[in-house]
């Protein structure tokens, strides 16, 4: 019994702290290696020269234990971490690189920083679209300044080539979620993560441009086609734009 | 059920009225609640004890137990029917009346083996629960009935299965029955890792009058009245508390009124029985939120802080209930009507300023509903070895709710619902008890469960969804006896938990500004539970009792609301596998020493990873000393294993220990009960989520560790003057 007061004190004094989840720092960068070619439904070829879309926010999120017939579009992921504590979470923004970006696919690529993530496997990728602004460091006649996204290029269709010029506009705040980006983040990794922009879908075969018949849009025969905010040509590429088809991360 | 008559003359118990001792006042608490009389020829696990200041006369012979009315200090003896499943308890009033930390009723759960606790709030919110490697939030797998009913809140706007206990008063807690697992017939929705049954009345040796204050360190004053006249049944009293508490630290004060009474209105051989409840609640509580461990550990707030003050709620709560027994030839009927009206609002903040950086993610939830069920049961000896059981069920409920997203004027900023649900659920019974032999006890049945649904969205134009759920469920258990000290058990049965209403939605109101290829969700559904028990249990004659049950649970494909985004989320396969290993020594009959242990493992079964938040280990040490002197104590010291939280993250092991005294001499007795008495610096809920709280800060939506300060030490001094 002399010995009862020293276990209840041992027990006592064997409280183990919390420990937090492990994370890891991870660099990003936009890599062009994806912008090649592709053939909208109209048949128009396009190859873009220039690819820009302002973003905020790089979130990286898992699916944790969702069943895996239901896992894919993880929009309701963000909100998940809204959700009252204590209550299962499944699923969840993990990683995140915060700040304002432009993506600059066309101009070959470059460093974003470094992201942070909590380790696990990570299935998905999301970013905010925003207005490109001064401090975004754009001259003032940047075309991007003051839209969301910039995209300049060739269509060809038979022995028509037209170059064009698109000028797109998101609403502040519309997210793009569920991109893939399928990597299990260990505690020594020292990857950098890609973020790549597909013009055309690898999937299912269809592209940013599908719907955009670029002779319409040449009434003048000049050649040069542009779209901007208020044409019917920029309401379909702007939703297409918005599509998580056009984007992935992965590791190199 | 066994009485005192029923042990020392079984014939006198079974010519009795069911339900009702030859002597009138001296039922004891048995395993089942209110079942029929049970032969007491099989209970020979009796256990006896003696309450405060009573007179030990256990000798005395059937004689002089049918001849003479109950003394004052009378001999009580508990015969408990012997239990089918090997973790099966019953704490009766004499434990509860010892227990430390036993501030509300709520806390009386804390009692329970295997259950461990987490208070979000202050008292009179509803407490986080963990049982059998399940996190029930506020009681999604943890079926509750009060004096029969269910408590149990289907659809409530701040978690399913919401359970709020701080109606009861805990002085007229007579018994607490757990049963553990899916296994038996009369275990409805939620009893995915259990059932617990609470029992109100007063024993015979507590019966009078008696008139309680205490005073606590935390500026806590809490009176109580117990009106229990000796000459009424065992389940007549009335009761009445007032408490208010300043909290140990900010967002904890708590204040309520509770008035609860039971009697007895007609008791007649040809008419049966008829019970009458009623209870009224009032209480306001606090809701400190949680804090961000980077926080605190930069001194940005106290360990025990808050962010916002302006966090709590208030819980009302009306209840009635007509309980009606009869014994029709060799069978039993039992039937009860009651109806309910409840309301629940509550201001909480746990992101800060993530979701809106200008108002803030402050949520207003309003929860309000009207209700009314039935319940019949009856049950029948077919043969002498054979009972049929056969019961039903209904309750409806007509619920108003609304969340709302407020400003810190607590204007309105969004509003996330605002349903009007009628809601039906239904269920039948039928099963066997057969007792083939002396050491083989069998039952087998099933039930059948329905729910429809009739919500109405106001948020978007009145919209009507409509939705009608159903599923079957097979229990089945079998208990040998092998020879007079050891018993061996093992069960199976099929658990359900039924979707909360607000569910029914998801899928269906999509809302206007989501893209097309959002995810919708699973679809509403009845989920499924598959549990197995086997265990043995070694009963002494005496000084000792002994018992081990391993337990699995598995869960197919887990559907969980979450009510933020609207959606059925659709989780992996689940398995929890543990061991329940309790061990009582009674060196003396006025001291108890109890050891409970529980190991438990929730996985998902394809990657192995932990389920969150299930506790792996808790343990609880208790020591309950009451001596016919007077002298009365209790000693709890409980240690809870780090719990795996999501991503990866583990919370603390933290070991608690609680200590309570009294004695009586004559009418007075005095109190003390010490919570926390190390000190301990500690975490009650620990979570892994987002938040942004200084706006100075970059915005983050990365989860980390959060958690809500536990009690330090508190101590709280009693008298009761008792007028027998």
């Amino acid at each position: 019994m002399r010995h009862v007061p020293k276990t209840i004190l041992l027990l006592l004094a064997a409280c183990a702290p919390s420990q937090e989840a492990e994370r890891v720092h991870l660099e990003v960068a936009v890599s062009g290696a994806a912008l090649a070619a592709s053939t909208n439904d109209l048949g128009w070829t396009v190859e873009l020269t220039g690819a820009r879309v302002a973003v905020a926010d790089l979130q990286f999120s898992i699916l944790g234990e969702m069943h895996g017939a239901s896992a894919w579009l993880p929009s309701w992921l963000l909100a998940r971490a809204w959700a009252h504590p204590g209550h299962y979470a499944g699923g969840d923004v993990t990683g995140e690189l915060g700040g304002d970006f432009i993506l600059d696919w066309g101009g070959g690529g470059g460093p974003l920083g470094a992201a942070e993530l909590l380790t696990g496997l990570y299935e998905g990728l999301n970013f905010t679209f925003r207005a490109a602004a001064a401090s975004d460091g754009l001259a003032a006649d940047d075309p991007l300044l003051g839209h969301t996204a910039h995209f300049t290029g060739t269509a060809r269709k038979g022995a028509d080539a037209l170059s064009f010029m698109a000028q797109l506009d998101v609403g502040a705040g519309t997210q793009m979620v569920g991109a893939p980006f399928e990597l299990e983040v260990t505690r020594d990794d020292q990857a950098t993560l890609a973020l790549r922009f597909f013009p055309g879908d690898p999937v299912a075969g269809t592209s940013l441009f599908d719907g955009v018949d670029f002779a319409a849009l040449d009434p003048d025969g000049d050649g040069v086609v542009v779209i901007a905010p208020g044409d019917e040509a920029h309401n379909i590429v702007r939703r297409e734009l918005q599509s998580h088809v056009h984007y992935d991360a992965i590791a190199e | 059920m066994c009485t005192i008559a029923a042990l020392l003359a079984p014939g006198l118990a079974r010519a009795a009225a069911p339900g009702t001792s030859p002597l009138g006042q001296v039922d004891s608490g048995a395993a089942e609640g209110s079942k029929p009389v049970e032969s007491a020829t099989d209970g020979s696990d009796l256990s006896r004890h003696v309450g405060a200041g009573e007179t030990p006369v256990a000798a005395a012979g059937p004689r002089l137990a049918s001849r003479r009315p109950v003394p004052r200090y009378a001999t009580v003896v508990n015969a408990r029917r012997p239990p089918v499943l090997a973790s099966q308890r019953v704490i009766d009033s004499r434990e509860i009346s010892v227990a430390p930390r036993r501030r509300s009723a709520d806390d009386l759960l804390r009692l329970v083996p295997g259950v461990l606790l987490s208070q979000h709030g202050a008292e009179g919110k509803g407490q986080q629960l963990f049982l059998r490697g399940f996190d029930a939030a506020h009681g999604s797998d943890v079926e509750v009935l009060v004096a029969g009913m269910p408590i149990n809140e289907l659809s409530n706007i701040h978690g399913q299965g919401y359970l709020d206990l701080n109606f009861m008063i805990p002085e007229v807690v007579r018994s607490i029955s757990v049963s553990k697992g899916p296994f038996q017939i009369n275990q409805g929705n939620f009893a995915n890792a259990g059932t617990i049954r609470f029992e109100l009345g007063v024993d015979p040796a507590a019966r009078g009058t008696r008139v309680g204050y205490e005073l606590g360190s935390t500026i806590r004053h809490r009176g109580v009245v117990v009106h229990a006249p000796r000459r009424l049944h065992r389940d007549s009293f009335v009761a009445f508390e007032a408490m208010r508490d300043e909290g140990f630290a900010p967002g904890r004060k708590a204040q309520r009124v509770t008035s609860i009474g039971q009697v007895r209105l007609v008791d007649s051989p040809s008419h049966g029985s008829l019970d009458l409840l009623a209870s009224g609640y009032y209480a306001r509580f606090g809701s400190p939120g949680a804090l961000a461990v980077a926080d605190v550990a930069d001194g940005r707030v106290p360990f025990d802080g808050v962010y916002q003050s302006d966090g709590g709620g208030s819980s009302v709560r009306a209840i009635t209930s007509l309980r009606h027994q009869i014994s029709l030839g060799r069978g039993r009927l039992e039937q009860r009507v009651y109806g309910q009206f409840r309301h629940f609002d509550m201001l909480e903040n746990f992101t800060g300023y993530l979701q809106d950086a200008v108002d803030g993610d402050r949520r207003a939830q309003l929860h309000r509903f009207f209700s009314a069920g039935y319940q019949v049961e009856y049950q029948r000896p077919i043969v002498d070895a054979l009972t049929l059981t056969v019961g039903g069920a209904w309750q409806g409920d007509s619920i108003t709710q609304q969340d709302r997203r407020v400003d810190a004027e607590h204007g309105l900023v969004q509003p996330n619902w605002d349903l009007r649900i009628g809601q039906n659920q239904a269920g039948a019974r039928a099963g066997l008890r057969w007792k083939p032999t002396r050491w083989l006890h069998l039952e087998g049945g099933a039930r059948v469960d329905m729910f429809a649904y009739d919500v109405i969205d106001e948020l978007h134009a009145g919209e009507r969804t409509r939705k009608v759920l159903g599923r079957a469920s097979p229990r089945v258990l079998a208990a040998f006896r092998v020879g007079e000290r050891w018993s061996l058990f093992t069960a199976y049965g099929r658990g359900l938990r039924a979707p909360e209403a607000r569910s029914i939605l998801a899928g269906v109101t999509t809302p206007s500004d989501v893209t097309l290829d959002r995810y919708k969700g699973g679809t509403p559904r009845i989920f499924p539970s598959d549990a197995i028990e086997v265990g043995a249990r070694f009963t002494g004659r005496r000084y000792l009792s002994a018992g081990v049950a391993a337990f699995a649970t598995w869960i197919d494909r887990e559907l969980v609301f979450d009510h933020v985004s609207a959606v059925n989320l659709e989780l992996n396969r689940t398995r929890r596998l543990g061991v329940e290993i309790d061990v009582a020594v009674r060196p003396t009959q006025w001291l108890e020493l109890r050891q409970d242990l529980t190991l438990a493992q929730a996985r998902f079964v394809a990657s192995g990873a932990a389920v969150p938040g299930a506790p792996p280990l808790l343990s609880a040490t208790t020591l309950t000393l009451v001596h016919p002197s007077g002298f009365r104590a209790g000693a709890r010291l409980q240690v809870v294993g780090a719990r795996p939280l999501p991503h990866g993250a583990r919370s603390a092991t933290y070991a608690l220990l609680d200590l309570s005294a009294g004695y009586r001499r004559g009418p007075l007795e005095l109190g003390v009960q010490v919570d926390n008495a190390t000190n301990a610096r500690w975490k009650e809920g620990e979570y892994h989520f987002a938040s942004w709280w200084n706006r100075d800060d970059p915005r983050s939506t990365l989860p980390s560790l959060h958690y809500i300060a536990g009690p330090p030490l508190a101590v709280r001094l009693a008298t009761t003057l008792y007028f027998m």
